[in-house]
């Protein structure tokens, strides 16, 4: 056995990957090749050495922030899944931009180019091009300054595909390497060009939504209704939901009843706080709490997801205008419709939160009281007090058995007269009776 | 059990997907580890990997097992992103690698065998050793001496034949031999 050979055989003699012959051919050799033998031990060293190194334990945050990633990552794929769906022509586009992704880089490449000698900007919207890809994060946390706007955004359109398609090409080429890999860049790119194209659409600021809530005890609860009716609606807001009942009811003073009920007012976003210390003058506050919260992520979110959305729909337009196959055409309009449901669902969702943080909302529930002042209400707790309402008591029992004694008696007076008859007359008969016998 | 959660991995439940690779996190961070060199690579490697996985894993046959599956994107993913950064700029330590060339400039000058050093000098040696070593040579290495894989299941996870692992694993154990030979004759 030659040395060539006998190194061969010692990686799978360390690794016990041997049988037995060639085991006894290995060790003849290394019984007479020092070399070898040399060799063989510092390979078992290495292993040994390798088989040392110590596990790496997880960073603390690992699972943490993969969830996190997880959850972003899923929702990309379900505004994503649509194109997914097997139209053969968008198959077809697809195949296409991947065979052909370099004509694509260079028209994208020549338009750069005319883009460069033609407009000044250029440069200057590439750069806003590239922050926007860095921020992308952050959607529409940075407004582009309007005039800069004006002059770029013919510009960016054409501009913005070179840097996504050249990573997009290069994600295609290493897909057909490996053969897991995703076709994902051209959403990503999607997304990007909206977030420039569309950012007014949308708000930019934080989105809080306010609501309050507050328990009044008040005079006059008619006037002050009437009092907050009024400034609700000079301020520009509304009552949305109203109602009032009364404590009790008293049928020879309706108009002395106390009253209770409840306003629900939207009132826009900036008198909320005002509003809120008006309110509370009218009375003495039982209760009383403020809660903020910020929809600005979901907000944001949303409002990614529709732009994204539109841009399918767009390009099945586009399909629609080229398909040819009923069958095709079908499809695509129902995907089409499917995705227009979805993104009318999503502005909806999106008006609603406007409304919701334009408008804050509170709660006003009144009670009314006679008065403001703490009222002391004289307790008559005497013994004499107490022996007179008990003597009342008695009287107007006694009073009240005799009436009913009355009441009895005249009630069934022909039943009484009745029976006094019979009695009568049993008791003359007994008598002659009597008399008789003697 | 693990059926169940692929079941539901597949159908977008993150939940179920976390469950199931929760047992080869930690494997998928060292290979990652081993491969990228340093701990920061690392983590986004292997995250990047596991997101990858949750993405395709309706392309998951059952041929395989589900962590040799979830390996081979992780090795794939690194090598990817090894691969991009030296297209970018060329790293400043070249690596060594499947040449024999190397070995044979060495070997002329007959140094000691890694043998007469101390252990713990080697230890020290063998990470920085191991790094400079070529993307399918790091691989093939980890696999078997590190994670203890045998051959037939290197091959599945690098989807390989069997022959070129263990020519792979020989020129590999051989080429970090003389580095790690190398290294430690310089310090």
């Amino acid at each position: 056995m030659k040395c060539d050979e006998a190194r061969l055989l010692m990686n799978l003699a360390i690794d016990e990957e041997l049988n037995h012959e060639e085991l006894s051919q290995l060790n003849d050799h290394l019984e007479h090749c020092e070399h070898c033998t040399v060799e063989y031990e510092e390979l078992k060293y290495l292993k040994e050495l390798m088989g040392e190194m110590e596990m790496k334990e997880l960073p603390n945050d690992f699972e943490k922030e993969l969830h996190a990633r997880l959850l972003e990552e899923k929702r990309i794929d379900l505004s994503n899944e649509m194109p997914k769906k097997n139209i053969s022509i968008l198959g077809k586009a697809k195949r296409w931009v991947s065979s052909h992704g370099q004509y694509a880089i260079a028209a994208a490449a020549i338009a750069l180019i005319v883009l460069v000698t033609n407009n000044p900007f250029q440069l200057n919207s590439y750069d806003v091009a590239e922050s926007a890809k860095a921020e992308s994060a952050e959607y529409g946390a940075m407004r582009m300054d309007i005039d800069t706007e004006n002059d770029t955004t013919a510009t960016e359109p054409m501009a913005a595909p070179t840097p996504e398609m050249s990573s997009a090409s290069t994600e295609f080429a290493a897909a057909s390497e490996d053969g897991i890999h995703l076709e994902n860049g051209l959403s990503e790119q999607t997304i990007m060009q909206n977030q420039r194209t569309n950012t007014d659409q949308y708000r930019t600021g934080r989105m809080i939504i306010k609501s309050g809530n507050i328990n009044l005890e008040i005079v006059d609860y008619d006037t002050v209704l009437d009092d907050i009716r009024q400034k609700v609606v000079s301020w520009g807001g509304y009552i949305e939901n109203e109602s009032t009942s009364k404590m009790g009811y008293n049928s020879r003073n309706p108009e002395d009843d106390l009253k209770y009920g409840s306003v629900v007012i939207r009132i826009p976003n900036d008198q909320f706080e005002t509003m809120m210390s008006l309110l509370k003058q009218y009375g003495n506050v039982r209760s009383d709490n403020v809660h903020a919260e910020d929809v600005t992520k979901e907000y944001r979110d949303t409002a990614q997801e529709v732009e994204n959305l539109k841009l399918t729909e767009n390009r099945f337009r586009e399909l629609l205008s080229t398909a040819t196959e009923m069958q095709d055409i079908l499809a695509i309009e129902n995907e089409l419709t499917r995705i227009r449901s979805q993104i009318n669902h999503f502005e909806r969702r999106l008006k609603d939160w406007e409304v919701l943080v334009d408008l804050s909302s509170i709660n006003v529930e009144l009670s009314e009281v006679r008065s403001l002042e703490p009222v002391v209400e004289p307790i008559d707790d005497s013994l004499f007090g107490k022996a007179k309402t008990e003597l009342i008591k008695t009287i107007n029992g006694i009073r009240r058995m005799l009436e009913n004694a009355f009441i009895w008696t005249v009630a069934n007076s022909p039943m009484l007269i009745l029976i006094t008859l019979v009695l009568i007359w049993l008791a003359i008969r007994k008598r002659r009776k009597n008399k008789l016998v003697k | 059990m693990e059926t169940k959660l692929l079941e539901r991995a597949i159908q977008g439940d993150v939940e179920s997907f976390e469950q199931l690779i929760k047992k080869y996190n930690r494997y998928a961070y060292n290979i990652a580890y081993r491969m990228m060199g340093n701990e920061e690579d690392a983590k986004d490697m292997s995250q990047e990997a596991l997101i990858k996985a949750y993405k395709n894993i309706k392309k998951f046959k059952m041929e395989s097992s589900f962590s040799t599956w979830l390996y081979r994107i992780v090795i794939n993913t690194c090598k990817d992103e090894l691969r991009k950064r030296k297209e970018t700029a060329y790293s400043l330590d070249e690596t060594f690698g499947e040449d024999n060339r190397l070995k044979h400039e060495i070997s002329d000058e007959k140094s000691d065998p890694i043998l007469v050093y101390e252990k713990a000098e080697l230890k020290a040696n063998i990470e920085s050793a191991l790094n400079r070593l070529s993307d399918d040579g790091k691989s093939v290495v980890v696999l078997k001496d590190i994670l203890g894989y045998s051959y037939d299941e290197i091959g599945e996870i690098l989807q390989i034949p069997i022959g070129t692992v263990r020519s792979r694993l020989n020129r590999s154990r051989i080429a970090l031999k003389e580095i790690l030979r190398v290294q430690i004759a310089e310090s």
